[in-house]
């Protein structure tokens, strides 16, 4: 929607009023003061919260495969794999089974998440490679200030690549454990006339592993499932920037076998899941005039999910599909001396939204109009004030309208050029999604009664450069929900839950983030995060580990030529579905590569899980169904795992 | 009717606090200024046998000027006019006048400089390995401002000739 665009538009500014610099004698330049590009990434985001950033420098050394990867080496975040879908975890969220977690995915600046789960992808259904990726930023707390709906605990925006980044042809192939094969093709050019072109292709498949569940062993079955680990993912990506232009088309597929046989499936039979997104964004911005800049954004999305499940040795199909379109307007105002005036409106028309199985087809559709006004407001010479809030009308299935306030404001200090403190108060709320009002099955009762439900939270962060190259950030946040949407279990003897509002929670927490970049490009990212999460009875959430600890150190070897990478996490005790606790764990996983073993071909090698640990995430409540005598409420992770990446570059 | 008072309110709260307050100068960015400074590197060196107007500007390595160099090329208001490439190699130098080596290439900076022996292009690089190397201008941020090093010996060695103001307000330079 708009991250991308608003700094796009801000950064026009940079150069063009100096266009005196090109005819001033050098003897004047040398006197006038220059802002040092720092080595580490300056977020881009607009958000007076806590913002952490992976480049595409770190992406590239590291070998990240996957978003889930690189969120995984950032300050306070988790993962939670059931060996189909990947969840995130973070400040005051965590539960699998959610996703991402009521987090918004942005691709460039456009909303990614579907519209019948509000979910994204993270693992191989993300929507983009990371190849593709030149930055991540994770901004936490609440953005439906600026965002709306869904930007509940957090917004992470994805940054790619221009065609410049890529400058020619690039094709790469990997090798990795169990059986991964992992092929890509991509084109990038900035051509004559200044307009940037990139294409790019990209396939991975994957043959898995026979997992064994300890729950499942019954008379039928030795409790392993066989060839139910498949993957296969393809993902396509095109994109043209001209003179305020911008145009993007990204789509990606992944099927998957699910060997745990969640929602009370036949153990050890066929089970697959599909999910293909597709998202198309056209932006264009203007100079209005020199204080007015206005940035036009229209975008198209399409999610499918098809699921193939046995049941009772027989198959079972359920079919969901979303589509929507929407426009969004932003323009940005100087016109007052001291206030960056942002106004936006925007209309979304989520005009698909089904969910058919055997025994019900749900048909829904809805639309939003929305207004946003925020005015950053420079108080003192030190001091700036960031007010704002946006304003949401929904019409629903049935006509009803329903408006939603999501207001922000922010204080600024920054008492030296490399310091800046920030205090915050900020909100966010999410409509329940098709999903959870109106799906019902065998496991599921619908509840259309289901309200939205609410975040405040309120937050101090600290930032300070010691030098050009060196970052480090505190924070301390609160934050307290309410009607927060749940699935709970009903009385009696029903197997079936339903997701109800409850009383609200809450999450305290501190987090420390470090940061160097030494002159003989060693570089350091470092972070640790304390969080005391509960829900409204004030009992421990549900997989919410309170320590969260990340090192990553790169260090260059033999004249820069190679790079060895280094990473640790270390994650605190977490609390199960069924309310037992599993122990914390420490991963490591290094990374060696070569930028140009031969000419114009890059090598390297990974291994995850280096000590070969043995660990368990917590296991999403679809799975406990199956082996109610022995729940499965834990879910073994991969041991030690080996990739092999080649890169060749034409030239 | 609610809505409509609720929605002015909504604006007024957010727009009415106006407070006056004078904007600070903002220092410039600092590739912002690299880019003026290869401008003028450009009008203050003469190349053997070429006295063309336009002074094809290249760059080896990862682009960090974010548009600038772009903005470097449209203007066309100086003395010189500058065409811009970006190199995907080396091999593509053969037609610049001047060439900026971004420190990404620093791995490969004994093959850059024997390829480049002695022909009549001005390498500048802002990495201070590439300077020690051979490359004829360094480009340094100290102290807030940006100076430069010349390797004056190299440049003769190409047979370019840079003027005498240059090596005048450069910070060092190597005979």
């Amino acid at each position: 929607m708009m991250a991308a665009s608003f700094p796009a538009v801000a950064d026009k500014s940079g150069f063009g009023g100096e266009d005196g610099l090109m005819q001033a004698p050098l003897e004047q330049l040398m006197a006038m003061d220059v802002q040092s590009a720092s080595k580490i990434a300056c977020q881009i985001s607009n958000a007076p919260s806590a913002v952490s950033i992976v480049t595409a420098d770190d992406i590239k050394a590291y070998g990240y495969h996957t978003l889930a990867e690189i969120l995984e080496s950032m300050r306070g975040l988790y993962i939670s794999n059931d060996h189909t879908y990947t969840f995130l975890g973070g400040r005051g969220y965590g539960r699998p089974g959610d996703f991402t977690g009521r987090i918004m995915l942005l691709l460039d600046g456009t909303q990614v998440n579907n519209n019948i789960y509000n979910s994204a992808g993270l693992d191989y259904t993300g929507i983009i490679d990371t190849a593709l990726i030149e930055r991540v930023e994770y901004v936490s707390g609440p953005g439906s200030a600026i965002y709306g709906n869904n930007a509940f605990f957090g917004i992470i925006n994805i940054v790619t690549k221009r065609g410049h980044d890529i400058n020619g042809m690039q094709v790469s192939g990997e090798v990795s454990s169990h059986q991964g094969r992992d092929a890509k093709i991509h084109y990038g050019k900035r051509l004559e006339n200044g307009a940037e072109v990139l294409l790019s292709a990209s396939g991975f498949n994957s043959d898995g592993q026979n997992y064994y569940f300890p729950g499942a062993v019954s008379a039928t079955s030795d409790g392993v499932a066989r060839h139910l680990d498949e993957q296969q993912s393809r993902r396509l990506f095109g994109k043209l920037e001209w003179d305020g232009w911008f145009a993007e088309v990204a789509y990606s597929t992944r099927k998957k076998d699910l060997p745990t046989a969640p929602f009370s499936a036949d153990f050890n039979a066929p089970y697959s899941d599909e999910n293909t997104a597709l998202e198309a964004n056209l932006k264009h911005d203007s100079q209005l005039s020199k204080s007015l800049q206005l940035s036009l954004n229209g975008y198209y999305g399409n999610y499918d999910y098809d699921r193939v499940a046995t049941h009772f040795a027989a198959p079972w199909k359920l079919a969901s599909s979303g589509q929507w379109l929407g426009l969004n307007a932003q323009l940005i105002g100087t016109w007052f001396d001291g206030h960056r005036i942002l106004f936006g409106s925007e209309f979304r028309n989520d005009y698909k939204q089904e969910i058919s199985t055997p025994d019900a087809d749900l048909d829904s559709h809805e639309k939003t109009l929305s207004f946003y006004v925020h005015d950053e407001i420079s108080l003192a010479a030190k001091w700036k004030l960031n007010a704002g809030a946006r304003l949401d009308y929904h019409k629903d299935n049935y006509g009803d309208y329903t408006e939603d306030t999501s207001p922000r404001l922010a204080l600024i200090y920054l008492p030296t050029e490399a310091t800046n403190l920030k205090l915050s108060w900020s909100t966010a709320y999410r409509r329940p999604n098709l999903f959870e009002q109106s799906y019902a099955d065998h496991l599921l009762l619908d509840n259309p009664g289901l309200k939205s439900e609410r975040l405040e939270a309120a937050e101090f962060v600290a930032e300070h450069h010691f030098d050009r190259d060196t970052r480090m950030m505190a924070s301390v946040y609160r934050y307290e929900t309410e009607d927060y949407i749940w699935s709970v279990p009903l009385p009696g003897p029903s197997i079936q839950s339903q997701f109800n509002n409850r009383d609200g929670g809450t999450a305290d927490g501190a987090d420390l983030e470090f940061e160097k970049h030494w002159q003989n490009d060693v570089r350091v990212r470092a972070s640790a995060a304390y969080q005391d999460a509960r829900n409204a009875y004030g009992k421990w959430q549900i997989n919410s580990p309170r320590q969260v600890a990340k090192l990553n150190v790169s260090v260059p070897l033999m004249h820069r030529s190679w790079r060895a990478v280094f990473e640790m996490q270390t994650y605190g005790e977490r609390k199960t579905e069924e309310a037992t606790v599993i122990g914390g764990y420490s991963l490591a996983n290094l990374t060696i590569s070569a930028d140009n073993l031969l000419p114009n071909l890059g090598v390297s090698f990974g291994v995850r899980n280096l000590f070969d640990r043995d660990y368990d995430a917590v296991a999403p409540r679809s799975t406990l169904t199956k082996f109610s005598q022995n729940p499965l409420t834990t879910i073994a992770q991969d041991g030690r795992t080996y990739w092999l990446r080649a890169v060749y570059d034409f030239k | 009717m609610k809505r409509i008072v609720r929605l002015t309110f909504f604006l007024l709260a957010v727009l009415l606090p106006g407070f006056m307050c004078a904007a600070t100068a903002e220092p410039i960015p600092e590739y912002d200024m690299k880019a003026a400074y290869l401008y003028n590197f450009a009008a203050l060196t003469s190349w053997p046998e070429y006295t063309g107007k336009q002074i094809r500007l290249c760059v080896l390595g990862k682009d960090r000027f974010k548009g600038s160099l772009e903005k470097l090329a449209a203007n066309a208001a100086g003395g010189i006019r500058i065409s811009l490439s970006y190199l995907p190699n080396l091999k593509a130098s053969e037609n610049c006048q001047m060439l900026f080596i971004d420190s990404s290439e620093q791995a490969n900076a004994e093959d850059i400089l024997q390829y480049l022996d002695n022909m009549p292009v001005l390498t500048v690089t802002d990495s201070p390995d590439l300077f020690d190397a051979g490359v004829m201008i360094g480009l340094f941020v100290e102290n807030k401002r940006l100076t430069f090093d010349v390797n004056y010996a190299q440049t003769k060695n190409a047979g370019l000739s840079v003027s005498s103001k240059l090596l005048r307000i450069a910070r060092r330079v190597l005979q």
